[in-house]
């Protein structure tokens, strides 16, 4: 079964036959399937912003193929729609905020998708619940008078109220604090219990890997991994070229094998690592009760 | 990262890119003033040759110029469109009350070519000059007004910052643009006000980001002590060269004979 994203040999040039020619993608062939969450890595100017507005029509694939939701995103009357299947918050999206009162800047995607003004509260005011804005309090509002961290929800929050199949976030932890950070994980883990895609970039390996299993690794344009969080700790030639610490349950794992416990050092989540170390713990207990 | 920006400097070793700022923006004044003073159609043609010739040897993208120049083909129409009927004299097409006239037409077509050298001239001096050097010349210029007690020194400050951050609003549009068509806003729209309304979603926190950003930059600049006074060291880097006495004096030239032979000649 195809996947619910399908790139293939997708190559991207900035200012072609100009001084300033960059070339941003170089032969990219990635596919996510539904309900999978997708995390993109990799250093700035890789290619991550390009390679995701592939993916709801802004840029349109100049050689190779997109496909997204089964549109084929190289044809410019399809892929005008592409917003609607694939929802994409860009990188401090507080900043598009425009509307008079929170309520209508939530509603100006719903909207734009024509929609009757009783369904669009509806969705306005589950979208806030879901980014954890009470609605009485907020919804009238002007953003102006809200933080910086408000702001983002906003903004994310009128993201969703689109209700894409394929959300697609761009550092939405950036610059945010813990509450902020707890918020976005709550949607992601949302979404994966509904079994919808999610795509997310992120500069922080760490950060991905505490939510997902499934990386992408861009640099320079070349994509450098994909596949399994598994399979990319097998490949230390892969993290050698990109310094970061471990997430804190593997930290713990391997400081357990460093230290001669037969423990299981091939995990991808905290649960499983959880699971391990209350394994470790029964078995010392055992031990310890007949030492014999 | 994006395409490249129509106006942007194109870094290169040209002679064009090697004049002094002073002199470019004098030769362009001269150009300016010449298109408008002169109707013949020789010595405009002449001028659009001279500024491809330019555009060429400064190695720009000429086919890039081009295509922009494209864009403002609805600004071209309407100048012409305006001159063919608000001109009187020989009727060529009626239409209810009002005719086209040939006269009309004619003027319209100058009016046109003379818009086109005046979008190359600037261009050439915009892409070929490095916005310090030019806020510099500029500076030089305006130096006679602060004998009359007015604050060059801040008026080129606040030219070379805008400068600086040209570059950057545009990125920003862009961004912001996108980041709105990702949420259904129809830029392309047949319908005016669908269009007039998209483009308010871009305005409004473009702006906003723009004031922050200014009052973000004078309170840094007040932090670091920032007093205006005249950039003795940017002023003399400033040196007239042979080549800068050469182009001024080939731009004279045409300027000064081509413009009284033109107007003789008709």
């Amino acid at each position: 079964m195809p996947g619910v994203i399908e790139i293939d040999h997708l190559f991207h040039t900035y200012a072609k036959g100009s001084p300033y020619e960059v070339e941003a993608l170089k032969d990219i062939a990635l596919s996510v399937d539904q309900g999978e969450f997708l995390g993109l890595f990799g250093p700035n100017g890789s290619g991550k912003s390009t390679l995701i507005q592939h993916l709801n029509g802004l840029i349109r694939p100049q050689k190779g193929s997109v496909t997204v939701c089964g549109i084929d995103a190289s044809n410019p009357k399809l892929s005008r729609d592409l917003w609607k299947n694939a929802g994409l918050v860009f990188q401090y999206p507080e900043h598009q905020i425009f509307q008079i009162s929170v309520y209508d800047e939530v509603a100006y995607g719903p909207r734009n998708l024509k929609l009757p003004e009783a369904t669009v509260k509806e969705r306005v005011y589950e979208a806030l619940q879901q980014v954890g804005l009470i609605q009485e309090n907020i919804a009238h509002l002007p953003p102006v008078t809200l933080s910086g961290g408000m702001r983002r929800r906003v903004a994310i929050a009128g993201m969703l109220a689109i209700q894409p199949e394929i959300l697609i976030l761009d550092e939405p932890m950036a610059g945010l604090d813990s509450a902020g950070r707890n918020m976005i994980l709550d949607i992601i883990k949302k979404r994966q219990e509904k079994h919808e895609t999610t795509v997310m970039i992120s500069h922080s390996l760490k950060e991905i890997m505490t939510i997902t299993d499934k990386i992408a690794i861009l640099d320079s344009g070349c994509l450098v991994f994909n596949g399994k969080v598994k399979d990319l700790l097998n490949k230390p030639e892969v993290l050698a070229q990109y310094p970061f610490d471990l997430p804190e349950y593997l930290q713990i794992v391997y400081e357990f094998a460093d230290k001669g416990f037969d423990i299981k050092t091939n995990i991808s989540s905290i649960r499983e690592a959880g699971e391990e170390i209350i394994k470790l713990q029964k078995e010392l207990e055992q031990l310890r009760i007949s030492p014999a | 990262m994006g395409g490249m920006k129509l106006g942007q400097y194109i870094y290169g070793d040209s002679m064009v890119h090697k004049l002094d700022p002073r002199t470019k923006i004098i030769c362009c004044t001269l150009a300016v003033i010449s298109v408008m003073v002169s109707i013949n159609w020789y010595y405009l043609f002449f001028l659009l040759l001279l500024m491809v010739a330019i555009i060429i040897s400064s190695r720009l993208n000429l086919k890039f110029i081009l295509k922009s120049m494209y864009q403002i083909k609805t600004f071209l129409l309407i100048t012409l469109l305006f001159q063919a009927f608000l001109t009187p004299g020989q009727a060529v097409l009626t239409i209810g009350t009002i005719s086209m006239t040939r006269e009309g037409l004619i003027l319209g077509s100058i009016n046109i070519l003379r818009l086109i050298i005046l979008f190359m001239c600037s261009l050439i001096l915009l892409m070929t000059t490095t916005p310090m050097k030019l806020s510099t010349g500029i500076e030089y210029f305006l130096q006679p007004l602060g004998k009359l007690n007015m604050p060059v020194h801040n008026f080129t400050t606040i030219l070379s910052i805008s400068f600086r951050f040209l570059p950057t609003l545009f990125e920003e549009a862009t961004i912001i643009k996108n980041a709105q068509k990702s949420r259904g806003s129809e830029f392309d729209s047949p319908q005016l006000m669908v269009k007039i309304k998209s483009y308010a979603a871009v305005v409004i926190p473009l702006f906003e980001a723009s004031l922050s950003r200014a009052a973000d930059l004078g309170e840094a600049m007040d932090s670091r002590c920032y007093t205006s006074h005249p950039n003795q060291l940017r002023m003399n880097s400033l040196k007239m060269k042979g080549q800068d006495v050469l182009a001024l004096l080939f731009v004279s030239v045409i300027v000064l004979a081509g413009v009284p032979i033109s107007i003789l000649m008709k």
